[in-house]
C-alpha cells in the first residue's frame, strides 16, 4: 500500500501542477479527495479494515498525502481565482465631501506660519469708526493720505463709520487694551471704494502682523518678512526685495516684493516700523517699538495658487470650489 | 509722474539706461510703473513731491550712489526795465507769492530740446513762455503761471480768499463760480486763475502777447485739494500742491524761468517782488546715531551716516541736523532714520531675527469657535463659500430678515455704494448664500454650503456686528430642514453643554440658549438654511469633555409607521414619545415618509436600551405599546 500512495502522491502532483484552468483544477480536486469517489478517500477508507500494526505504517503516510494533495491544490487554485475576481477597474464614486475655500486655506497657511513664530490670532470689527481707522493711526482729517485709501462709508456719514479700509485699524484695538512686549496676526475683511475688475474686489482680505517690545528694528522686521515668505512659498526659489515707501502710521515704510522664478518681482504688501504718533495715540510709554506689517491675502492665493481672477474668489462657482475643496456629485 | 530717461541721464551721467533708472529709483526711492521709449512714468510717493522734479531725482539718484550732486549756479540777469506789478499777499493759505514783471517778449514754439523735454514728460508744447514756465515745475517742482500784462488791469497782483459766487473762465473755456474761501489771483477787475490749479483765459498769452507777468506762489494743499476736487479739475500742478510744497522752492523756479524767459524769448527784465510774510526757518534735528542704528538694527557707522545725509543734502550745524529747506516731510529722528536707511538700501541690510514674547493667554475665543465650527461643517461635507458683504436694497427689504439677528434692526446702508449691488450691509449670510446653492442645484445632486463671515445690523444710531455660520441643503424641504437642524444641534451640543430650547414663529425655527436666541432654521426657495450667531455663542462655550460610561447591553429596535388624522406638530409627537419610552427609549429618527391612499405614512425607528441588563422582547414590547398608546392619544393612525 505504501507504494500505492507514492505513485499516487506522484500522479497527483503532476495532474494538479498541469492543471490550465480553474475548471480541471477543480475535477482534479475531486478525483483525489471527492468525498465519494475520490482516490484519496478511498484509501483512507480502507484505513479502518487495516491491522492495527499496518494502520501505524500506513495512517500518517495516508494523512500526509492528504495533508500535501489538499495544500497544493489550494495553492493553485488561488492563482487560478484571480481569473474569477471582481472588476476593479471602474472609475471611483464620488462620495459628496466638505471643503474650504481657497481663501481660507491662504489664511490658515498664514496664520499657521505666524503661529508658528509666536503670534496671537487676533480679530477685530469690519465697520469700524474714523478714529481707529484712520486717526489714531496718524492720519487726521485733513491728510492728503486719505486719499489713498478710498473709502466705503456707513450712512449717515456724520456718525463716523465707515467699513475699515485696512486691518491696520485691530492694531489700535489691541494696544489700547494690552501692555507690550507682544505679537498678533490678525486676518480679515477690509473694503475700498473702487470698480472691481481682475484685480480689485470691493472687499477682500489682509493680514495685519504688529510686534512691539524694545528696540525692534528694520533688520527685524526684513528678517521676519522674509522668513514668512520663504515659508509661504517653500519649494520655491523665491527671493524678498524692500522699497521705500510710505504709509502714515509707520516711519521708515517699505513696500516687499518677492522674486519667484518665472512670473518676476511681484508687490506683496507694505510694512515700516510703528509710527511715535501712533504709540502716542494708544498711551505708550517713550522707548517702545515695533514693526507692522500688511499683506494682501488674495494677492497671496493668487500668486500661490495661480487665480487668474480675484473676481473667482467670491464668484462661488462649482467648478472653482471644487478644485481646492470637496466634491459634490453631479446630477 | 513722467520723465524723460534722457533728460534724466544727462543730469545723472553714471546712470546707464533706462533699466537702471528704474533700478536706481525702485530700490532707493520710487516705484517705477512703466518705461515706454524715453519716457519713465514714476509712482510719486504723496510726502516726496519734493523730488518730482529733474533736480529731485537728481539729487536723489547722485546720493543712492553715494555721489555728492552740486547744482549748476545760474547766470546773473540784469534788471532793465522799470515796469513792475506788485505781488500782494492777503490770505493765510498762501505763505509766498514772487512776480516779476517782463517786457517784449517774442512768441514762437520753443527751441526743439525744450520741446522734447516736455513730449517726454508727457506734456504738450504751447509757446516758449508757457513752454519755460512748465519746463520749470519739471526741473524744480514749483508750478508757475505767466499772464499777459497788456490784459490785466491794475498793477498789482493780489493773492485772496474768494467770496461766494465769483466767477473766472478757465483756460479750457470752463467757467467756474468760487466758493468762499476758495484761492484765487486776482488784479482790481477780478479772478485771473484758479490758483494754483488752472489759470484764467482773461489774461492768456498768445501770439500777440509783448510783456508778461511772471507768477510764482505756495498755496495751503489742502485748499487746493478740495477746489480741486470740487470743481473736477486736477491738473499736474494742483497734485505738487495737494501734497504740500516748500516756500522755499518759490525763489529757486522764479530764478530759473527769468533766467530761461531771457534767453529764449528775448525778454527784458522788470522788477521782482516777493511777498513771503514769515520765511521757513531750517528745520533742525539732533543727530543720534544711537537711535538711528536702533531703528535699523544695521551697523552704519555715524561717519557714513554723516556721509549719506550730506549727500541727500542735508546740512550739520554742531550736533545738529539741518534739513533741507524743500523736505517738508521731515520733522524727527526716525525720518532721519528713514533717509539713512533707504539711501544705505534695505536689501543691503543683514536680517536679524527679532525676540519674540511667548504668550501665556489663550487664542480669541471667536477665532477657535470659527475653526471649531469650520471644521465641524467640513467634515459633514459642506463645502465652504464666500459672499460680499453687501446687498441690494431689495435683498436687504426681501431676505434681511430671515438670519439670526433679523428682527434686531435695519440692515446698515451704505453712504456712497459704488453699485445699487452694494447699497447696504448683509444682515444675514442667507441673501446670497441660498442663490449660490440654487445655482449649484441645477448641476448637482445633494448641494451643501456653508459661510462663515460677518453680518451688521443697526439699531437706533447703534451699529451692532456679529460673526455668524450660515449652511445651506438643497435636500427636499422635510429632510433639508432636519438635516440642517441636525448640523446646527449638532455644533452645538459639541460646544456647548447648555440645552438648546426651540420656538417656531411662522416658517421659522429660533433655538436659544439660556433664553438667548442663537440659532435659526427655515426653508425657502428649495433651500434650507441653517444660521448660527457665533459671537452669541462664544459666552456659552466650554470645550472641557469628561468620559461618561456607556451602557454595555445591546439595542434591540422596532419600527413603527403612522399617518396624523389632525393638526399636530412633530415636535410635540416626538416628545409625546421620549415621555412615553422613558428610559429604555435611547434614540429614534423618522426613517421613511410615504404616501398611501392619499395619505403621508412616516415610519420612525426607534431604539431601545437599558443601562442595567439586556432587554427582553417582552421588555420591549411594552415599552412600545405605551408609545403607540400615548400616540394614538395624540391623533394619530397606527399603520
Amino acid at each position: 500500500m505504501k507504494e500505492e500512495v507514492e505513485a499516487l502522491l506522484k500522479e497527483a502532483e503532476e495532474r494538479i501542477l498541469a492543471a490550465q484552468t480553474a475548471e480541471e483544477l477543480s475535477q482534479a480536486r475531486i478525483f483525489y479527495l471527492g468525498r465519494k469517489e475520490g482516490k484519496i478517500t478511498e484509501l483512507m477508507k480502507r484505513l479502518p479494515g487495516l491491522s492495527v500494526d499496518q494502520k501505524r505504517d500506513v495512517g500518517p503516510i495516508l494523512q500526509q498525502l492528504r495533508v500535501t494533495v489538499e495544500s497544493l491544490l489550494s495553492i493553485q487554485e488561488k492563482n487560478f481565482a484571480k481569473d474569477e475576481l471582481l472588476d476593479l477597474t471602474g472609475r471611483g464614486k464620488t462620495v459628496p465631501t466638505g471643503g474650504e475655500h481657497l481663501l481660507t486655506t491662504t489664511i490658515r497657511e498664514i496664520e499657521r506660519i505666524f503661529e508658528g513664530f509666536g503670534f496671537l490670532s487676533v480679530a477685530g470689527p469690519e465697520i469700524e469708526t474714523e478714529r481707529y481707522n484712520f486717526d489714531a493711526l496718524n492720519i487726521p482729517a485733513d491728510h492728503p493720505a486719505r486719499e489713498m485709501w478710498d473709502t466705503l462709508f456707513v450712512a449717515p456719514r456724520e456718525e463716523g463709520r465707515l467699513m475699515r479700509t485696512q486691518t491696520s485699524a485691530v492694531q489700535i484695538r489691541y494696544m489700547e487694551k494690552n501692555e507690550p512686549p507682544f505679537q498678533i496676526i490678525s486676518v480679515g475683511r477690509v473694503f475700498r471704494h473702487e470698480a472691481t475688475d481682475f484685480s480689485h474686489e470691493i472687499n477682500f482680505h489682509q493680514a495685519e502682523g504688529l510686534l512691539v517690545g524694545e528696540k525692534v528694528s528694520m533688520a527685524n522686521l526684513l528678517y521676519t518678512l522674509d522668513a514668512f515668505f520663504k515659508r509661504f512659498f517653500s519649494g520655491q526659489k523665491i527671493k524678498t526685495r524692500f522699497r521705500p515707501s510710505y504709509f502714515p502710521f509707520v516711519e521708515p515704510g517699505i513696500e516687499v516684493d518677492v522674486y519667484l522664478p518665472g512670473k518676476g518681482w511681484l508687490e506683496m504688501g507694505g510694512a515700516g516700523l510703528v509710527h511715535p504718533k501712533v504709540f502716542q495715540a494708544v498711551k505708550y510709554p517713550k522707548g517702545i517699538s515695533g514693526f507692522a506689517f500688511g499683506l494682501g491675502v488674495e494677492r497671496l492665493a493668487m500668486v500661490k495658487y495661480g487665480v487668474p481672477d480675484i473676481r473667482f474668489f467670491y464668484q462661488n462657482d462649482m467648478k472653482f470650489l471644487q478644485q481646492f475643496g470637496g466634491e459634490m456629485r453631479l446630477k | 509722474m513722467k520723465f524723460s530717461i534722457q533728460k534724466i541721464r544727462e543730469m545723472a551721467p553714471f546712470v546707464k539706461s533706462a533699466e537702471d533708472v528704474r533700478e536706481r529709483l525702485t530700490t532707493h526711492l520710487f516705484e517705477v510703473e512703466d518705461i515706454v521709449g524715453d519716457t519713465i512714468d514714476i509712482k510719486i510717493l504723496p510726502n516726496r513731491y519734493d523730488a518730482a522734479s529733474y533736480l529731485g531725482l537728481t539729487r536723489e539718484l547722485y546720493a543712492a550712489a553715494g555721489k555728492r550732486w552740486k547744482e549748476k549756479k545760474l547766470t546773473k540777469v540784469r534788471v532793465v526795465k522799470k515796469g513792475s506789478v506788485k505781488a500782494v499777499i492777503q490770505t493765510k493759505k498762501c505763505a509766498r507769492c514772487m512776480t516779476v514783471y517782463m517786457e517784449g517778449v517774442r512768441i514762437s514754439p520753443s527751441p526743439k530740446w525744450l520741446q522734447d523735454v516736455l513730449l517726454h514728460s508727457g506734456m504738450r508744447p504751447i509757446n516758449n513762455v508757457v513752454d519755460v514756465t512748465n519746463y520749470v515745475t519739471l526741473m524744480t517742482g514749483q508750478p508757475l503761471h505767466a499772464f499777459d500784462f497788456q490784459k490785466m488791469e491794475g498793477k498789482q497782483i493780489v493773492v485772496r480768499e474768494a467770496k461766494q459766487g465769483e466767477e473766472v473762465k478757465l483756460l479750457t473755456g470752463e467757467q467756474i463760480f468760487f466758493q468762499k474761501g476758495e484761492l484765487m489771483l486776482a488784479d482790481t477787475r477780478g479772478a485771473l486763475d484758479l490758483a494754483g490749479i488752472k489759470g484764467g483765459e482773461r489774461a492768456e498769452i498768445n501770439a500777440e502777447t509783448e510783456d508778461i507777468v511772471l507768477t510764482a506762489a505756495n498755496f495751503d494743499g489742502t485748499t487746493v485739494r478740495e477746489t480741486a476736487r470740487r470743481v473736477g479739475v486736477i491738473t499736474d500742478a494742483s497734485s505738487r500742491f495737494a501734497h504740500g510744497l516748500s516756500a522755499e522752492l518759490v525763489g529757486a523756479g522764479m530764478e530759473m524761468a527769468i533766467n530761461l524767459l531771457i534767453k529764449i524769448t528775448g525778454a527784458k527784465l522788470g522788477k521782482t517782488f516777493d511777498a513771503y510774510p514769515k520765511k521757513a526757518l531750517a528745520k533742525k534735528i539732533v543727530f543720534d546715531p544711537d537711535r538711528i542704528l536702533e531703528i535699523l538694527g544695521v551697523e552704519i557707522t555715524p561717519k557714513e551716516m554723516k556721509k549719506i545725509l550730506q549727500d541727500a543734502g542735508f546740512g550739520f550745524s554742531g550736533k545738529q541736523i539741518i534739513v533741507p529747506s524743500v523736505r517738508t516731510d521731515i520733522e524727527t529722528i526716525e525720518d532721519v532714520a528713514e533717509e539713512v536707511g533707504r539711501i544705505y538700501g534695505y536689501n543691503n541690510f543683514s536680517l536679524i531675527s527679532p525676540q519674540v514674547y511667548l504668550f501665556s493667554n489663550e487664542e480669541e475665543g471667536l477665532h477657535m469657535l470659527e475653526r471649531v465650527v469650520r471644521e465641524r461643517l467640513i467634515a459633514t461635507s459642506y463645502q465652504e463659500i464666500k459672499t460680499h458683504s453687501f446687498v441690494s436694497e431689495r435683498e436687504a427689504e426681501e431676505t434681511g430678515n430671515w438670519g439670526v439677528i433679523g428682527d434686531e434692526g435695519e440692515a446698515v446702508k451704505i453712504e456712497n455704494p459704488t453699485a445699487a449691488l452694494y447699497a447696504r450691509g448683509r444682515k444675514t449670510l442667507i441673501t446670497l448664500g441660498k442663490e449660490v446653492v440654487k445655482r449649484a442645484a441645477k448641476d448637482f445632486s445633494q448641494v451643501r454650503m456653508f459661510e462663515i463671515g460677518n453680518v451688521y445690523v443697526k439699531n437706533i444710531g447703534k451699529v451692532k456686528e456679529e460673526t455668524v455660520a450660515t449652511f445651506f441643503s438643497s435636500s427636499r424641504e422635510r429632510e433639508g430642514i432636519r438635516e440642517v437642524k441636525g448640523v446646527l444641534q449638532a455644533i452645538i451640543k459639541n460646544i456647548s453643554p447648555s440645552s438648546l430650547i426651540e420656538e417656531q414663529k411662522d416658517d421659522k425655527l429660533f433655538l436659544s440658549l439660556q433664553g438667548k436666541v442663537v440659532g435659526v432654521v427655515g426653508h425657502a426657495e428649495g433651500v434650507a438654511y441653517g444660521e448660527i450667531s457665533l459671537t452669541r455663542l462664544l459666552s456659552f462655550i466650554s470645550f472641557e469633555k469628561k468620559y461618561e460610561a456607556e451602557s454595555v447591553y445591546p439595542v434591540t429596535f422596532r419600527d413603527i409607521s403612522f399617518s396624523l388624522s389632525r393638526e399636530v406638530s412633530f415636535g410635540e409627537l416626538e416628545s409625546e414619545m421620549i415621555k412615553a419610552g422613558r428610559e429604555l427609549l435611547s434614540d429614534f429618527y423618522q426613517r421613511d415618509e410615504y404616501k398611501k391612499e392619499g395619505k403621508s405614512i412616516f415610519t420612525y425607528r426607534m431604539y431601545f436600551q437599558s443601562k442595567e441588563k439586556t432587554l427582553t422582547n417582552e421588555e420591549v414590547d411594552g415599552r412600545m405599546s405605551d408609545i403607540i398608546q400615548s400616540l394614538s392619544k395624540n391623533g394619530v393612525e397606527i399603520f
